[in-house]
């Protein structure tokens, strides 16, 4: 709206001045060519990015991947931290899927000829893993989640030695 | 009374702590801190001492020693705000933990190596949380003493040496303390023991608990008493679990001896021979 109000403005002042100025009258028809088409292709691309969008959105909520709890919080950086967790994922489709560990690269679980599935396990890790569902055979993530990782008090200002107490 | 005995038994205590301080070899760039705060961290060094500050609510039952002049009873429940926190900037620090039994600490780390660290520190009675039983009387005054803190790994425990020194001039008592510790992880949550064993001078002693003559002429029913050394142990047991990111609980059990020294003082109103105290907290870390 601002940059709409701007270029209304901009037109008047110019408009004033070509009834004065006849050379910068074809300025103005110039400058005026250029808004325009700058705009159309604007509204276009726009268009085109907003369907996009609504396309995968539509896509989005059909297919659903979802962990709970999050996050895993450990005392401190670098410890181990433990979390139950449950993933439920849905997808229109009937297919083969499986629910991959992509930080990791390691398959969890897969089933067979589903829309919908869910699976509990005991997350341990150090860092946070980022997790996927993808098509049985496919390494194209169609959802994606994350279990973040946190901790209370972060690490050491210090270096640390590569040894460690336990 | 039992001095004697005292005196005999401490002496293998203090060589071991000397020889230790005396032999370690240092160098620097890394720093000590509490041993009860690296133990409840699970840190992994004694130089993993970050900035940080938690504010906490502490609820705390406490079975120990009463002196006629307290008006206390041996056995309470309490609740009240605690502050734990450390600041380092260039090998000068300041700290505060409530779970260590002092005060505010500020020192300079002076030697450290990948093992082994030393700190140089006055501690003060400032925002201390009462809850050690010390077994001693507190009095109003302000504390402040002056020491150094030996911090180590030794196999997989740590192990924690220090002495403090009287600088207020008000009884110029000396304590020296050997602490070892480990702790496990079960899950997220984080135990933590300790056992330790705890010098004090006869002038630290005498002060809290003796009778002076003038005192003793004073009042009909206290007996004049000077208070010798004492050599007292102790045991901690605690669990650390983070909540969230910011919230911590703790809950830590201890078990102290009472030296004769104290139990022996006519200041004293009962003779409890272990002082055992309970606290459980929540804590916001910023």
């Amino acid at each position: 709206m601002y940059f709409k109000g701007n270029i209304k403005m901009t037109l008047l002042k110019y408009t004033n001045k070509a009834q004065v100025n006849a050379n910068k009258a074809f300025n103005l028809y110039t400058v005026i060519f250029l808004l325009i088409g700058y705009c159309l292709i604007s509204v276009s691309a726009n268009a085109e990015t907003t369907q996009g969008i609504t396309s995968l959105s539509n896509t989005e909520q059909l297919t659903q991947l979802k962990v709970t709890p999050k996050p895993c919080v450990a005392l401190r950086k670098g410890q181990k931290c433990y979390l139950e967790v449950t993933f439920s994922w849905q997808h229109p489709e009937i297919s083969n899927y499986c629910l991959v560990n992509s930080t990791t690269n390691k398959t969890i679980k897969c089933w067979r000829q589903q829309t919908k599935g869910q699976y509990s396990f005991d997350f341990q890790s150090r860092l946070s893993n980022d997790f996927a569902l993808r098509k049985q055979e496919s390494s194209v993530d169609i959802a994606r989640t994350t279990i973040p990782v946190a901790w209370v008090y972060k690490s050491s200002k210090r270096a640390k030695s590569t040894w460690r107490l336990f | 009374m039992n001095n004697t005995k005292l005196n005999k038994s401490l002496i293998p205590h203090l060589s071991l702590a000397t020889i230790i301080f005396a032999s370690t070899p240092f160098s620097s760039d890394i720093f000590a801190s509490d041993i009860s705060q690296n133990l409840r961290n699970n840190t992994e060094q004694v130089s993993d001492s970050e900035d940080y500050l938690e504010i906490g609510l502490m609820t705390r039952i406490r079975d120990t020693q009463t002196f006629k002049s307290s008006n206390g009873k041996g056995s309470y429940t309490s609740t009240g705000l605690f502050i734990n926190g450390s600041y380092t900037w260039n090998n000068l620090f300041i700290e505060n933990y409530s779970e260590s039994g002092h005060g505010l600490v500020v020192g300079y780390n002076a030697f450290t190596n990948d093992n082994w660290s030393l700190d140089l520190m006055a501690t003060s009675g400032w925002l201390k949380v009462n809850f050690e039983n010390d077994g001693r009387y507190s009095p109003d005054k302000d504390e402040l003493m002056v020491g150094g803190r030996l911090s180590g790994y030794v196999g997989n425990n740590i192990v924690q040496f220090s002495i403090n020194q009287d600088v207020t001039g008000d009884h110029n008592g000396t304590t020296a303390s050997a602490l070892i510790g480990r702790n496990w992880q079960l899950r997220n949550w984080n135990f933590h023991g300790i056992i330790g064993v705890e010098y004090v001078s006869a002038k630290l002693n005498d002060y809290y608990v003796g009778v002076s003559d003038e005192s003793a002429a004073r009042w009909d029913n206290l007996d004049a008493y000077k208070a010798d050394e004492s050599v007292s142990f102790s045991t901690e047991l605690g669990v650390t679990y983070p909540i969230s990111e910011d919230w911590v609980f703790r809950a830590t059990g201890r078990a102290l001896t009472l030296p004769d020294a104290i139990t022996d003082s006519p200041r004293s109103r009962s003779k409890k021979s272990v002082a055992t105290s309970f606290h459980t907290s929540i804590s916001y870390v910023f």
